[in-house]
Parts: C-alpha cells; sequence; structure tokens
C-alpha cells in the first residue's frame, strides 16, 4: 500500500517537473517568437482538457495529479514573459490572423503590460483551485477539472484578444463553463444560481452587442474598410453623444462581471452555491474581467464620455466598498463574509480606473493582483475546513490558534492582507488608489469626498477582519476543532507562497509595479490624446495613427497633470 | 433556339428532386410491407435531396452563365436562387435522415411521407425561387399542400388533426388574401412579372394606391406562411401536434421558403428605400410584424412546458428576428439580405439540433416532449443531450455557434440601415434577453438531476445511425459557422447580389 502510494507521490513529482520543463521549453520557443507564446497560452489549457477528458475515470489520484501537473505547466509557461520585462516595457507583443474579412475581424491577441498580470494571475488562480479548492468534488472528477481549464482558456483569450469580436466571442463564452462549473458541481439550489448569474451577464452582454455592431459600423463607414482592431477603434473620435451611450452599453456589461453596485444582485446565491473551488476563480479573476473590460475597451473607445462617468463610476464604487464592507460584518459564515468582502475590494479597482491618472490606474492593477492573491488564499481556507468536515459557520468556529498553529499564522496575514496592513500587498494598491484618487480630486472635489467614503469603508473592513482573527483564530478553543490536523503539505504548499508573495509586493511593490507602470503611464497618455480630439470636435472622425510618446515628462509630471 | 440542354441546366436541383419524388413514389409502391427495403427508403430520399444541394452548390460556382429568357422569367436562375435551393434541398436531406430514424421507433413508416416531403421541398424551392406571381403560388401551394397532409399524417391523434384542420383552413384563406393581392397587383401595373412590376411602379406607370394595397395582402399571405404576429395562432397547434420531424420541416423549409420568396418579392417588385415613392411603405409594414413577432413570440414562449410548443413561438420569435433584417435590406443594404441568408442558414442548423435531439432522447412510447421527460438526460447521457444543449444555445444566440453570428449580422444590417430601426433594435435585444430564459432553462433542465428515484430520467433515448450522421452533420456545421463564419459569409453576399 505505501509502496503503491510512494511510487505515485514520486509519478507525481516527476509530472510536475515535466510540465513545468515542458512549459519553459515552450517559453523558450517564445523567446524565438512571442507570437507562438500567445498561441501556447491559448492552446495548453485547451489541449488540457481535451487531455483531461480522455483519461481513465477508475483512478481519480491520478486525474487529479494530473489535472494539477497541467496547471502548473500554464503558470509556468504564463511566467516566461516576466524574464523578459524590458522588452515588454518597449512594445506589445501581438498574434494576427485572419477571421472574418468581410467583417474586419482578425484573430488578433496581444499582451502588454496592462493584460500580462490579469493572465498570471488566472493561471496562479487555476492552480490554487486545483490545489486545495476541489477536495469536496466527488464525482465526475475529469470533466470538472476539464471545464475548469475550459474557463482557463475563455478567461486567457478574453484577456489577450485586441479584436473586439474576439473579446466579445471569449467574453461570453467565460459564461459556458462557468455555468457548469456551477450548477453542476454546486449545492442544491445551484442551477437557479448559476441560472441568475448567466441572465445578468447575459442582459449586459446584450447591450454591449449593440454597441459592437454600432461601432463596427462606425469605422467601416469612416475608414472604408471594415477593422474590429483595437488599434483601428482607437483611432476613431467619435462626439460625445455617440461616446455617451456606448460607454453606457460597456459599463453596463462589465459592471455587471465586476460587480458594481446595483448590479451585484447575483453575487452572492452564486458564490456561496458554487463549489469552493470554482468561487475562487470567480473572486479572484472572473470578477477582474469586468474591470480588464474598463480598461482594455470601454476607456479607450470612449475616453471622454469616461471623463465624465468619472463621479457617477466612482460613487458607485465606492458605494460598493462600504456596503460590500458593512455586509460582510454580518455574515455568519466564512464563504459569504468573504463574498461581501470581494465585492468591497473590487470597489478600490473601480475606483482606480475611475480616478483616471497613471497612479490611480496602476494601484488598480495592483490591487486586481493583491484581491487575486488574498481572495484564492482565503476562499482556500474555506475549503481547509470544508475538508475537515466544518461548514465555516462562524458560531461554532473558535480558537483555530491552539489545532493548527501553521494554519492560523497563514490566515492571520491573509485577513490582514485584506484589512490592507502596512507590509501588506492591499496596503500598497490600496493607498495608490487613494492618492490617486485625491490627485483627482485636486481638480475634481467630489473624488475627495469618494476617498473619504473609501477610508470609512476600509474602516468596517478592519472590524470584520478583526472580529475574525479575536473569534476564530484567537478565541476559547472548541473542544471539535482540537483534533483537527494542521495544515497538510498539499495545502501548505499554496498557502505558504500566496502569504509569501503577499508579503513580498507588500514590501516591494516594484516586483508587480515594474511591468506595469510604463505601461500605464502609455496608456493614460494616448486616453488624454483621445480625449482631447473628441473635447475638440464635434464630428465623427478618424485621427490619423500618431505614435504616442512613451514617457511624457516622467511619473512625476503625469501625477501632477492629474486632469488637463 | 435555346437546347434543351440549356433550359435544364440551371433548373437541375429542381428537376432532379421532381424525378426523385416520383421514384421514390414508385418504390414506395413496390416495397410495401418488405421491412428491409423500406428501410432504404429514408436514406434514399435523404440522398436524393443530398444531391439536389450539390448541384445547387456545383451551379452556384457556375452561376455567370445566363439562362434562356424562357426560363428567367419565371423562375430565378441568379445565385440567391441556387443558395436558396442548397439551403432547403441541404436542409430538407438531414430532415429525411431524422424522420428516418424517428418513424422506424415509433413504427410509423409510411413510404408516402417521404415523397411529400420531397414535394414539399420541391415547392419550397420552387416558390423561393419564384420570378413571377403565378409561379410563386404554385410553389407556395405545393409546398402547402404537401405539409397539410404530413401534418394530419399523424391520423389516430386528435390534436394533430384539430392542429392540421386549423392549419389548413387558415392556410387557405390566406392564400386566397395573396391570390387576391396577386389579382390586384396585376390590375395596378399589367404583368405578373416581378422584375415588370417593379419597373412599372418606379417608372410611375402603375396604380400606386393599388399596388400599396396589393402589396399589403401580398406580405399578409406570406407572413402566414412565415407565422409572424399576428398571423401565427396556427403555428402552436400545428407544431405541437404533427410528428416532431414534420414540426422540423414547417421550422425550418416554410420559412426558409417564406422568407425567400418575401424578400425577392419585395425588393424586386416593390424595390428598396431610395425609391420610396413606389414602396408602398412595406419597410414599416414589415417592421410592425418584426416588433410583434419578437415581443409575442419570446413572451410566449416562456410560459410553455411543452418543448414542442416552446420551439413554436421561438420560431415566432425568429421569424421577427428574420423580418427585422428584411426591413435593413428596404433601406438598400444588400449586406441586410446577406445577414438575413446567413440567419436562415443559422437557423436551420440550430432547428435541427433542437428538435432533432428532442427526437433522439425519446424512445418508443417515451417520446420526450415536456421540459420534465428530459430532465436529467444530461446528466445520465451527456453526448445524447449534445445536439438538444448546442441547439438550445444556439437559438439564443450565444457564441460559438451560428445563432451567434446570425445574430450579429442582422444587428449589424439593423444599424447601418437607419437611425429609425434603433427602437426595433432595442426590442430586439430586450425579447432576446427574455428567450436566453426560456432556452437557458432547457439547458439547465437537461442538466439538473434527474427526479425519478431510481436516478433515471423520463426520456430514454433511441439508437438510431441515420440521425446520428444527420445531428454529426449539424453538430459540425453549427460550430463551423460560428467559429468560421467566412466562408459562408462571402457566399451570402454573393448570392445577395442577385437583388441589387
Amino acid at each position: 500500500m505505501s509502496g503503491a502510494a510512494d511510487t505515485m507521490t514520486r509519478l507525481r513529482a516527476l509530472g510536475v517537473l515535466l510540465a513545468l520543463a515542458g512549459a519553459v521549453a515552450l517559453g523558450l520557443v517564445w523567446l524565438a517568437w512571442p507570437a507562438w507564446w500567445l498561441a501556447a497560452m491559448l492552446l495548453w489549457p485547451l489541449g488540457s482538457a481535451v487531455a483531461l477528458v480522455s483519461l481513465p475515470r477508475q483512478d481519480p489520484g491520478w486525474v487529479r495529479a494530473c489535472a494539477r501537473m497541467l496547471a502548473v505547466g500554464g503558470l509556468g509557461l504564463g511566467l516566461v514573459p516576466l524574464a523578459a520585462t524590458t522588452a515588454l516595457q518597449a512594445q506589445a507583443f501581438t498574434l494576427e490572423v485572419p477571421w472574418i474579412e468581410a467583417l474586419g475581424a482578425r484573430l488578433a491577441l496581444q499582451v502588454d503590460g496592462i493584460s500580462l498580470w490579469f493572465i498570471i494571475l488566472a493561471n496562479l488562480v487555476h492552480v490554487v483551485a486545483l490545489q486545495v479548492g476541489w477536495g469536496s468534488i466527488q464525482h465526475k472528477l475529469k470533466e470538472f477539472a476539464a471545464a475548469l481549464a475550459l474557463l482557463q482558456a475563455t478567461l486567457t483569450l478574453a484577456f489577450a484578444a485586441t479584436d473586439l469580436l474576439l473579446f466579445y466571442l471569449a467574453w461570453e463564452l467565460t459564461l459556458l463553463p462557468a455555468l457548469l462549473l456551477i450548477g453542476l458541481w454546486g449545492g442544491a439550489g445551484a442551477f437557479r444560481a448559476a441560472g441568475k448569474f448567466f441572465l445578468f451577464t447575459l442582459a449586459g452582454s446584450l447591450a454591449m452587442l449593440l454597441a459592437v455592431a454600432f461601432i463596427a459600423w462606425r469605422y467601416a463607414a469612416l475608414a472604408g474598410t471594415p477593422s474590429l482592431l483595437l488599434s483601428d477603434l482607437g483611432r476613431m473620435v467619435l462626439p460625445y453623444r455617440e461616446q455617451a451611450w456606448v460607454f453606457a452599453a460597456f459599463a453596463l456589461a462589465f459592471a455587471v462581471k465586476v460587480p458594481l453596485l446595483p448590479l451585484h444582485g447575483w453575487l452572492p446565491d452564486t458564490y456561496r452555491q458554487a463549489p469552493t473551488a470554482v468561487t475562487l476563480v470567480l473572486s479572484a479573476v472572473l470578477a477582474k474581467l469586468g474591470a480588464f473590460g474598463f480598461l482594455r475597451w470601454a476607456l479607450p473607445l470612449c475616453p471622454l464620455a469616461a471623463h465624465y462617468a468619472m463621479p457617477t463610476l466612482g460613487a458607485l464604487a465606492v458605494v460598493g466598498i462600504v456596503y460590500g464592507a458593512f455586509c460582510a460584518w454580518s455574515q455568519r459564515d466564512l464563504k459569504s463574509m468573504l463574498a461581501y468582502s470581494s465585492l468591497s475590494h473590487l470597489g478600490f479597482v473601480m475606483l482606480g480606473i475611475f480616478s483616471l491618472n497613471s497612479g490611480a490606474i496602476a494601484g488598480a492593477i495592483l490591487q486586481v493582483v493583491s484581491h487575486g492573491l488574498l481572495s484564492a488564499g482565503l476562499f482556500a481556507f474555506v475549503a481547509v475546513l470544508a475538508r475537515r468536515g466544518h461548514a465555516g459557520a462562524f458560531a461554532d468556529l473558535s480558537g483555530l490558534a491552539a489545532a493548527m498553529p501553521m494554519g492560523a499564522v497563514l490566515l492571520t496575514v491573509l485577513a490582514l492582507g485584506a484589512v490592507g496592513l502596512p507590509g501588506t500587498s492591499a496596503f500598497v494598491a490600496e493607498f495608490m488608489v487613494l492618492s490617486g484618487a485625491a490627485v483627482a480630486g485636486a481638480y475634481y472635489p467630489w473624488h475627495l469626498a469618494l476617498v473619504g467614503g473609501a477610508l470609512l469603508g476600509v474602516l468596517f473592513g478592519a472590524v470584520y477582519v478583526l472580529r475574525l482573527i479575536r473569534h476564530v483564530i484567537m478565541g476559547p478553543p472548541e473542544a471539535a476543532q482540537q483534533t483537527w490536523p494542521d495544515l497538510h503539505p498539499g495545502e501548505r504548499v499554496v498557502l505558504w507562497p500566496l502569504a509569501l508573495l503577499v508579503l513580498a509586493i507588500g514590501l516591494y511593490p516594484r516586483l508587480v509595479l515594474d511591468s506595469v507602470e510604463p505601461a500605464v503611464k502609455r496608456y493614460r497618455a494616448e486616453l488624454l490624446e483621445a480625449r482631447g480630439a473628441a473635447a475638440s470636435d464635434d464630428a465623427p472622425r478618424l485621427r490619423p495613427a500618431i505614435p504616442v510618446q512613451t514617457d511624457a515628462g516622467g511619473e512625476l509630471a503625469l501625477w501632477q497633470r492629474g486632469e488637463p | 433556339m435555346a437546347s434543351a440542354a440549356q433550359f435544364l441546366l440551371p433548373l437541375a436541383p429542381l428537376v432532379w428532386v421532381a424525378l426523385g419524388a416520383v421514384f421514390v413514389m414508385l418504390l414506395d409502391a413496390v416495397v410495401d410491407g418488405q421491412e428491409r427495403e423500406r428501410s432504404l427508403l429514408a436514406p434514399l430520399t435523404a440522398a436524393v435531396l443530398c444531391i439536389a444541394a450539390v448541384l445547387a452548390v456545383a451551379g452556384f460556382r457556375h452561376a455567370d452563365v445566363p439562362a434562356p429568357v424562357q426560363v428567367q422569367q419565371f423562375l430565378a436562375t441568379d445565385r440567391l436562387a441556387l443558395f436558396s435551393d442548397a439551403l432547403i434541398f441541404g436542409a430538407s436531406a438531414l430532415i429525411v435522415l431524422l424522420a428516418g430514424g424517428y418513424l422506424r421507433e415509433h413504427q410509423r413508416e409510411e413510404g408516402e411521407l417521404y415523397v411529400l416531403l420531397l414535394l414539399g421541398a420541391l415547392g419550397g424551392a420552387v416558390f423561393a425561387r419564384a420570378a413571377d406571381l403565378m409561379t410563386l403560388f404554385v410553389g407556395l401551394e405545393t409546398l402547402s399542400l404537401a405539409v397539410y397532409a404530413l401534418v394530419a399524417s399523424r391520423k389516430t391523434s386528435a390534436r394533430a388533426t384539430e392542429g392540421a384542420v386549423r392549419y389548413f383552413l387558415l392556410g387557405a384563406f390566406a392564400a386566397a388574401v395573396w391570390l387576391f393581392g396577386a389579382a390586384l397587383l396585376y390590375g395596378a401595373t399589367g404583368s405578373t412579372r416581378l422584375v415588370d412590376i417593379g419597373q412599372h411602379i418606379r417608372s410611375g406607370a402603375a396604380d400606386l394606391p393599388l399596388a400599396a394595397a396589393a402589396m399589403a395582402l401580398l406580405v399578409a399571405g406570406l407572413a402566414f406562411k412565415l407565422a409572424a404576429v399576428p398571423l401565427h395562432t396556427w403555428a402552436a397547434d400545428a407544431y405541437q401536434g404533427a410528428i416532431t420531424p414534420v414540426t422540423l420541416f414547417m421550422a425550418v423549409v416554410v420559412k426558409s421558403a417564406a422568407m425567400l420568396a418575401l424578400l425577392r418579392l419585395l425588393l424586386l417588385a416593390f424595390g428598396m428605400d431610395d425609391a420610396r415613392q413606389g414602396q408602398g411603405g412595406w419597410a414599416s409594414l414589415l417592421a410592425g410584424l418584426s416588433a410583434l413577432s419578437m415581443v409575442v413570440g419570446n413572451l410566449a414562449a416562456l410560459g410553455q412546458r411543452n418543448l414542442k410548443r416552446m420551439l413554436a413561438y421561438s420560431s415566432i420569435a425568429h421569424a421577427g428576428y428574420l423580418l427585422l433584417g428584411a426591413v435593413a435590406a428596404a433601406h438598400g443594404q444588400h449586406q441586410a439580405v446577406a445577414a438575413v441568408l446567413y440567419y436562415l442558414a443559422a437557423y436551420a442548423f440550430s432547428s435541427l439540433l433542437a428538435f432533432g435531439g428532442l427526437m433522439l432522447l425519446g424512445s418508443r412510447g417515451k417520446e420526450a416532449v415536456d421540459l420534465d421527460d428530459v430532465r436529467g438526460a444530461g446528466r445520465v447521457h451527456p453526448l445524447l443531450a449534445l445536439p438538444l444543449t448546442l441547439g438550445a444555445l444556439s437559438l439564443l444566440g450565444f457564441p460559438p455557434t451560428a445563432g451567434f453570428v446570425g445574430k450579429y449580422l442582422v444587428f449589424v444590417a439593423a444599424v447601418q440601415a437607419d437611425a429609425a430601426l434603433w427602437p426595433l433594435l432595442g426590442l430586439g435585444l430586450l425579447s432576446s434577453l427574455v428567450g436566453a430564459a426560456y432556452y437557458l432553462r432547457v439547458v439547465m433542465v437537461l442538466f439538473s438531476d434527474p427526479q425519478s428515484s431510481d436516478g433515471r430520467c423520463l426520456a430514454q433515448p433511441m439508437v438510431a445511425r441515420g440521425m446520428y450522421v444527420a445531428l454529426g452533420v449539424a453538430v459540425y456545421a453549427l460550430l463551423h459557422l460560428g467559429l468560421l463564419p467566412a466562408s459562408l459569409l462571402d457566399w451570402s453576399l454573393r448570392a445577395a447580389q442577385a437583388l441589387g
């Protein structure tokens, strides 16, 4: 028995090494042809899904091991471009293949400083979900793993697509594996919850489809040839009236996904009913797709409308921060609390984006990474508790520090990260967002009020997290929990790196910001120029493609410029 | 003096199917009662239709050779005509394959069904190609008579008989209305040829108020076949009463043929928007029909538990989306015609999968018709539930299926056409969100827990090779058209140029 188990362990270790080696080999391919790396990022999860479905059903351990190996391989592949950060600063990598010429749609993929971290995060969270999250999944294991891999593929496509139709396709496609993952493997009311999630998102998506059709027509009418490439569409200057409703349609779609209040109706049910591995992906990655949509599409296509929407969307973000923290406070179990806390933290991302200066936007991207790490770690704890037979209700959960000291340490680090204590990644991110918003406040006093509101949210956040620490970790030990084993090696191997990453980014944020900031500065400069063009003239037209200066007077100058 | 070949070549698919119908009819009489030979009727009929579709596709590539005037006067030989032939015969071939499995399983193998399907397809093709009011009527009636008989073929069912009688009576009335419109149009312009009518109207030589009245009557007659609200009242009963392959035939072939005939008639005889004075306002008439169909169809489908009835209302809603494309075409957009053509192909494959998937899930005595019948089928038989799932997703317009591309093309066409279409577009979006709710319910019911105590679902799938082939082809086509739409889009654009 133990001999067989040993062999198994060795085989798994070998497999992980092989997956890493394969990923590194593919990464070397990338160094030669960056475009191939993009294709590999997309094909890896697709291939994983196919491979997983064709595994024999009899050996669940093997299925789990293979799924993990493949996910680790994907992560290895995703990390490769970090090795070439300097190259990434200079320019983004693109892959373009003709697709539907009559519509001007192309299979165009791109990774730049903005999308890179979203893709890395998706891959990292995939590994966490497979390592800790799916202990509760007992039936149809390989289908579950394959669906998760498919979700990964559609997410990667959505983050990398620079063709509007391709993005829309990927955006909608993420729903399908999500629906199945929630419905088939979730709790008793899971399909109802999943259906609600699906319809909420689809309502926004349909509005976006109309906007896509409009933009496609406008560009074709202006340029004479159809195109849906971001680089082409970004040259289009639309009058404010058109921008306003295109932006509204996009914002509806993206805000549902984040979610921004008051479009969050799907969130509590879905997060509660979904299996923990899926909740983890939903909160850590899928929610970020909404924020990414704003950054990649809504802002560059409608810069003027985005500018005028700043106060409204910023206010909604702050309302979300406060409301989410408030609701999290009143929850009686860990999973629901984390669901609302997620709502609260995503508010910072939105506030950062809608402060519209490079400091705040870089902060928002850092918050995406930080919240991804934190929520992956915290939801992983829900799975850790579930593995010990506990549903996560606070009423009979107390004194973990005595039973599982290592678990308690890691939970404390992650929980303090959620409060945004200095030294954790969330502190840097939230600080950047708030100071960026304050810079915006120099021109729009409204944003100063928003900063105040957000600080109130931070305060509420501290209250519920400190209650968690005082009661659950430090409280009087519950007898039933004293027999619990401390973290298993399989749990340690993801929770330690997550906690360490949170601290590492907190202490040395350049780890992330080095690859983000140059791209954000360029992005912001383009945004300003496009807005200026739209404000100066009221007829739809095309701008000539001007190479935008990559460094418009350095970071400080941009900060000081704040708003024109 | 044109040779016989010159007459026949442009019409090769039609002639071939007519001969095939006669052949199958004779064969049916000969093999009466012989089990083994009878089982060959379905593949044989499908082969006949398939070859017709191939002939049409081959003709599409060489459609530059002009046909003799004597032919063109009555039946169009342009690319649009060949496109519609390929669509109608190709879809019919798959329907016949599905019908073969279905009829065998439910022990109602009657050879005349195949003959009627062939004749119906032939009538549909003539209907869609007609260049003259008279040939249009001949096609319309050939198609209709075949379908009346097909609906009534379930002789023992009171519901089928009721549906058939209602369909027949209303259909006869609609045909009379259409004929009255045709007579008025002849009176107004002095011609039955669509092109001549168009010239007369544009030159102002025609009696325009009379032509406008004729237009309304003609549209009403065709909207009945299209099952557009408010002329849809027959649809739910007939769809529910008929055996499922016949329902599928009505949803796909009758609707496609009616839509193609409507486009050809309106665009050739009444012209596009730039000649608004002679247009008689058909665009606004279609816009009204479209809005009603989208809203009523989707809302009514929401309340149905019976899947065939639900799909009947869904097909009404899709008639609304098709009409939206036609309205866009009224504004001189040949891209809009192409969008409608693409939508028709996408809708054909989606319906094939939805109805075919439904047939597949029900074996003898356990036919799946209600939502509860298929509950859990996806958990027990994931692969066999795939067709119905994909069909529902495509009807919902979800990527990566053909339905999504069709919907996108129609939206783009409508955006391009006119700012006045925005309210209609908004209505279409809202109603397709309602549509999403009931299509999604099908998917969710398929994959939720089976209710019965032993963990099996009520519906027991049947085994039929012909059906697997047909559904496999449809699945492939659906995904191909959804992911790589360029080639069919190109063909649609080339076909659409036939109408200007």
